[in-house]
């Protein structure tokens, strides 16, 4: 079950380096907001399996932080590009 | 009993992390705004739900499992959201990137490109 949850979080940093190269090559606006985006569902999944891992109850609470916070801060940069004529 | 929750646990979370490494070379693949965005819900938002309920089958606790569910269901509700908002502002962007013919635009269009 160990190498398991290891193999799984090999890939979720394999999975996290090619969403950052996607990030940092990509020259639209929207296209980093959807790269980011998704790297806040990477992370999250890395933490859930790292928990899963360690069967440590705090890793949770930092996965429920970071859903509320990637949520807010897509929405914020949507807000953002909306109101730039403004 | 434990024996096949173990054994379901693993194969959720390696279908999740599999399906996070889909979504993460789908964005490179995808020639398209908007079948990015399909990429960064769809099969992103699978990803998460299969690790999250296969960490929360591995919990020894059941608030932690508990915890997992409603981070499960934040998840799952703020993500068409947050997709809505980016589709949004991708329109809005492809709307100014043509700049004047055929542009209903709703406000001053400055055409800054």
């Amino acid at each position: 079950m160990r190498a398991v949850e290891l193999a799984a979080l090999a890939i979720i940093v394999a999975a996290a380096f090619v969403c950052a190269a996607f990030v940092l090559r990509s020259h639209r606006l929207v296209d980093r907001a959807i790269g980011l985006d998704s790297m806040v569902a990477i992370l999250v999944s890395g933490m859930a399996i790292a928990a899963a891992h360690s069967a440590d109850g705090l890793w949770l609470d930092l996965v429920l932080l970071t859903v509320v916070l990637g949520f807010l801060a897509t929405v914020t940069v949507a807000r953002y590009v909306q109101r730039r004529g403004r | 009993m434990s024996r096949l929750l173990d054994f379901v646990s693993a194969v959720l979370i390696l279908t999740g992390a599999v399906f996070t490494l889909i979504a993460a070379v789908g964005l490179h693949r995808m020639p398209d705004t908007y079948r990015r965005l399909h990429i960064s819900t769809k099969p992103a938002v699978f990803a998460v739900v299969c690790t999250f309920t296969g960490a929360a089958l591995q919990m020894p606790l059941a608030p932690d499992a508990a915890k997992l569910a409603v981070a499960l269901v934040l998840q799952l509700v703020t993500a068409p959201v947050a997709a809505h908002l980016l589709g949004s502002i991708a329109e809005l962007e492809s709307q100014d990137a043509q700049a004047g013919p055929a542009s209903s635009g709703n406000d001053s269009t400055t055409s800054s490109t």
